[in-house]
């Protein structure tokens, strides 16, 4: 069920009316016992999150309910173990199924071409077994939220929760289910403990991020998809080296505007639920660089894996070398994380290989001008030095400039991540350098929104939240003509069957 | 944590929820947010329900009887939605299952959606005093057979078969060449190599064929063969724009012209075909202020070739022992150099598969040709069949009726038998050509049935043989299946299928030919 349907929509209304009308089956007092009211709420709510999931594919629930049964039950378990072997053994059970899961399910396969490959530059043949399986929709996101619930409770900063219908709302809470933003379970679960409220505000605030995200979708994300990105991936011989490097930037806008209009749907119905999730992203592509750019792009991911990887690995406070190691596998980890295959292996190389890059030139900006263990990054510490003209802080020419560069690595880059494969990168790649020259293949049209969706995207933040302003200041029926004439415009752009968002495959 | 830490990751803890989360409200509070919420509700119910005043809003009406009722209709659709896979094919787990191909659209495209990278046998001709081998087709090469062609009488193809079978008996010299004209779904070789490759892994390989000089701003291009030009530097002078007062364009329907241009071709070893080549053929006008031309051949000698002369199509040959090979030409002055296209080819047995895509073509288009100047074009080339392919763009034309596309599709049809009487024809339907109706729905473009039953009149009228090209891909409807399926076979314009898609066609056309000679070699 895509949030860009009618059907979303009605099961929306549908399911906010029981869980509204079983808020109000208990009693007045929000700081009360509510034993019967909650239960019965998030229960129906955990069974609206189910039938949602099984709309998608209903053979893959029992992989949603083994995740959450496994991860109630090592909580408890971690609960009541008092020795730290007993922790540690609880928290491996955990590791191990929810990672064992997204092994079998996403990675086996890859893993075993992946083994075969090597072992075939050393003259060694295998055939490795194949898992005929599909990827489960959010399998990646559900296990790495159950998971944080985990490892929180074995290092002590949550509970373990007792209530299991509680638990289960929190892992299949179908806004955030198949797509994210991750949400922790020290985000979610103190929330769900509360008695839920809305305000006009609220519903004012949740009803702007739905029309802002099918704005994205639609508009935006759709287009440029079926009018140019799957053309040049699909036949990358047919078009030439301008075309090409439109349509890399038409994917950039794409998948920007794909994912994040999901997350803005996805917080805005959560929002009609009296539940916060989490930003995802910060305008990514004012990043001054890759670093910056990881910090703003998908930040549920990054900042899990910092603090559930990068900083138990020692994050920066072990020496140099261990530093890099450190950023490398946190970056390389992110970019595996996105798909199984070889140009994913490199696509998350590359991240990493810029993060590195970055902190070097960091760190080189801190020592000694003369220190030979940064000599390559004179030159850019130079041209720097120049552009700043004595000032601490950058100009805007510079700051402009390091935005430009870093939005063309990230545009570059991701021919690995859109490429089907290794050939088809290499193939779309090789475009940009064919010389040819034409430009006749990029629609007006296209052209329109492409300068249109970036210049949102740079737009002054003071502007948007200026235009949520005048939005949630409007009177209920006003904003029922505004969101219908947001529809109408949208039902011109809406394609004749929803794309399904990228994120979902993750 | 230091402060490099938050430089490159960020501070630990941040990202968390901030603001409202912490705060709570009253029932009453709640209460006037439901209120709130449930009056925006009816105001966009109202509005939602304005459309179904006037069927002129359609388009604006959320649901309209036969589509299911919403949720419910999420739990009985035959296939399960199985991810994000139409954007992005790179996260899927590797070597998980094809796609939903089978189950969207059946195992006969399945089958015809296999790809051989097998390079082709070269059988050595056949000596004087020896048999000639006998030729049959193995029933497993017809497996995946989707439609016959439509060839009543059996005689349509006759002319094409019988050089087909001097070609399978590895006659000496015996090429078998095909000339498929179309637009621009031929244009970007999808269906025209699928069928290069088929026929000459099975039949020989006889070389790439002709190729246009310049493409212009056009998609076109060539696989299995190296082509480039400089391609501003030309003036192109396309059929379908006519303008040419003369009507000659070529065997290939573009002509470019330059005093000072360039393009290079040669084979290419990267696909299981089109990787020798034994002579190059360069074919021009020849007219009293033509140019000069210089070919060269791998780094070799320069050889220039002078276009001036009595007006009259002309060609230059170059031979080169068979093996790989390219050729640069260029324009070096004197006049302007007008130039229909370059042929590679080998001495055979084996076939050549022209592919003619002029991108925007319709049918009628092709009558803007001088018939002498088209009839000595393929007398040069000694077609053995013409493949006619159009339709996809004459489906825009709202206006015109059955009759009309008929008396069209007749019209080509004789300018082709008079060019080249000895050659076989065979009319091609369209693809499925399809658009959003005012509902969103992908649907079949009224005009497309119309075309293909014209089209089939036509053919039967003059002895033509037919491949119902949409009734392969399923009839109406089918382009919203391709572009259902994954791996997608349409592509998001609803007119053009993508490389998979195009293989599928190729191969299904393949297939339906293989079947029609199976019969020829039975009877």
């Amino acid at each position: 069920m895509l949030f860009n349907s009618l059907d979303y929509f009605a099961f929306l209304g549908l399911t906010l009316a029981g869980y509204w009308a079983l808020r109000f089956g208990g009693p007045e007092r929000d700081d009360g016992p509510r034993v019967r009211a909650t239960w019965l709420r998030l229960g129906f709510g955990f069974l609206a999150s189910c039938a949602f999931y099984m709309a998608w594919n209903w053979r893959y629930i029992a992989l949603i309910l083994f995740s959450t049964a496994l991860d109630f039950g090592v909580g408890l378990a971690l609960g009541r173990a008092r020795s730290p072997g007993a922790r540690r053994a609880w928290l491996g059970v955990s590791l191990a199924g929810n990672l064992g899961l997204l092994g079998a399910f996403k990675y086996f396969n890859f893993f075993g071409e992946a083994a075969r490959d090597v072992l075939s530059i050393a003259g060694v043949t295998i055939e490795p077994p194949v898992l005929d399986v599909l990827l489960p929709v959010g399998i990646s996101f559900y296990t790495f939220q159950t998971l944080s619930y985990t490892i929180d409770v074995y290092r002590g900063r949550l509970r373990p929760v007792r209530n299991p219908i509680e638990f289960a709302f929190y892992v299949t809470f179908f806004a955030q289910l198949v797509a994210g933003p991750i949400v922790r379970a020290s985000e979610m679960l103190p929330q769900l403990r509360r008695a839920p409220w809305l305000d006009r505000a609220r519903v004012s605030d949740a009803l702007f991020l739905i029309a802002v995200g099918l704005f994205k979708k639609i508009v935006l994300a759709d287009f440029v998809s079926v009018n140019l990105v799957d053309r040049v991936f699909a036949d990358p011989a047919a078009f030439t080296a301008p075309e090409t490097l439109v349509g890399l930037y038409a994917f950039t806008l794409q998948i920007y505007a794909d994912f994040s209009g999901y997350t803005d749907i996805a917080r805005g119905s959560a929002r009609l639920f009296g539940i916060e999730l989490p930003e995802n992203f910060d305008r990514p592509y004012q990043a001054t660089s890759v670093a910056e750019f990881w910090r703003r792009w998908h930040m549920t991911l990054s900042t899990w894996l910092r603090d559930y990887l990068y900083f138990p690995l020692g994050g920066s406070k072990g020496s140099e070398l261990r530093t890099y190691f450190n950023l490398w596998l946190t970056m390389f980890l992110i970019g595996l994380w996105h798909g199984a295959s070889w140009t994913f292996v490199i696509y998350g190389n590359l991240q990493a290989l810029a993060v590195l890059w970055n902190r070097y030139l960091v760190r080189a900006r801190a020592a000694p001008a003369d220190e030979d263990a940064y000599v390559l990054a004179r030159p850019w510490n130079r041209l720097v030095d120049r552009l700043r003209g004595g000032r601490d802080r950058d100009p805007r020419a510079l700051t402009a400039f390091k935005i430009v560069l870093t939005l063309q690595f990230v545009v570059l880059s991701r021919i690995l991540f859109r490429a089907t494969d290794l050939d088809n990168a290499a193939a779309v790649g090789g475009r940009l350098f064919s010389g040819t020259w034409s430009l006749a293949q990029v629609a007006p049209s296209l052209w329109g929104v492409l300068l249109g969706g970036f210049v949102l995207h740079y737009l002054p933040r003071s502007w948007l939240e200026a235009t949520r302003a005048r939005f949630v200041g409007l009177p209920a029926w006003g904003q029922g003509v505004v969101l219908a004439l947001v529809g109408a415009v949208l039902a011109v752009f809406v394609t004749a069957e929803a794309v399904p968002y990228i994120y979902f495959q993750f | 944590m230091r402060d490099d830490d938050t430089e490159l990751l960020g501070e630990e803890g941040s990202n968390t929820l901030s603001g409202q989360e912490g705060a709570s409200g009253s029932h009453a509070t709640t209460s006037a947010g439901l209120a709130h919420l449930g009056v925006v509700v009816l105001v966009l119910g109202a509005l939602g329900a304005l459309p179904y005043a006037s069927s002129a809003l359609r388009r604006w009406q959320p649901w309209v009887e036969g589509e299911g009722v919403p949720i419910v209709r999420m739990f009985t659709r035959e296939e399960p939605i199985e991810g994000g896979l139409a954007v992005a094919t790179g996260g899927a787990a590797s070597g998980a299952p094809a796609g939903n191909v089978a189950s969207v659209l059946g195992d006969a495209v399945v089958a015809n959606l296999a790809e051989d990278d097998a390079p082709p046998p070269e059988p050595a001709p056949t000596a004087p005093d020896e048999a000639p081998p006998a030729v049959r087709i193995d029933p497993s090469e017809l497996e995946g057979l989707v439609l016959e062609l439509e060839d009543p009488d059996g005689r349509a193809m006759r002319p094409f078969y019988d050089a087909l079978l001097r070609t399978a008996q590895r006659e000496p010299g015996a090429i078998t060449r095909v000339a498929h004209y179309g637009d621009s779904s031929i244009a970007g070789d999808g269906i025209t190599v699928t069928m290069r490759r088929q026929l000459q892994r099975r039949f020989g390989d006889a070389g790439h064929g002709f190729v246009l000089i310049a493409r212009g701003t056009m998609p076109y291009r060539h696989q299995d063969v190296r082509h480039s030009a400089d391609d501003a530097a030309w003036d192109l002078d396309q059929l379908i724009r006519a303008g040419r007062r003369d009507h000659v364009y070529g065997y290939g329907g573009v002509m470019s012209r330059a005093t000072s241009a360039s393009a290079r071709f040669g084979t290419d070893d990267s696909g299981p075909v089109g990787g020798r080549v034994s002579r190059f053929e360069l074919w021009y006008r020849q007219h009293p202020r033509g140019g000069r031309v210089d070919l060269r051949v791998d780094d070799g000698e320069r050889e220039v070739v002078s276009t001036r002369g009595e007006t009259m199509d002309a060609w230059h040959s170059v031979q080169v022992p068979d093996g790989p090979h390219r050729l640069e030409l260029r324009a070096i002055g004197g006049g302007e150099a007008q130039l229909f296209g370059m042929v590679l080819e080998r001495d055979g047995p084996g076939v050549v598969y022209d592919s003619l895509g002029m991108v925007g073509a319709r049918a009628r288009r092709m009558l803007g040709l001088d018939p002498e100047h088209f009839r000595a074009q393929h007398q040069h080339r000694q077609t053995n069949l013409v493949v006619i392919h159009f339709g996809g763009n004459d489906a825009d034309d709202a206006g015109r009726t059955g009759p009309q596309f008929e008396d069209d599709f007749r019209q080509v049809i004789r300018l082709v038998r008079r060019a080249r009487p000895e050659a076989a024809c065979l009319l091609m339907a369209p693809l499925d050509q399809a658009v959003r109706d005012e509902r969103g729905n992908i649907v079949t473009m009224a005009q497309v049935p119309v075309i293909v039953a014209a089209q089939r009149r036509a053919a039967e009228a003059e002895r033509c043989a037919f491949f119902d090209t949409w009734q392969a891909m399923g009839g109406d409807g089918a382009m919203r299946r391709w572009f259902r399926s994954q791996p997608r076979l349409a592509f998001g314009d609803f007119r053009h299928a993508t490389p998979a898609g195009y293989r599928v066609v190729g191969n299904m056309l393949y297939r339906a030919i293989l079947k029609g000679f199976s019969d020829y070699l039975s009877r």
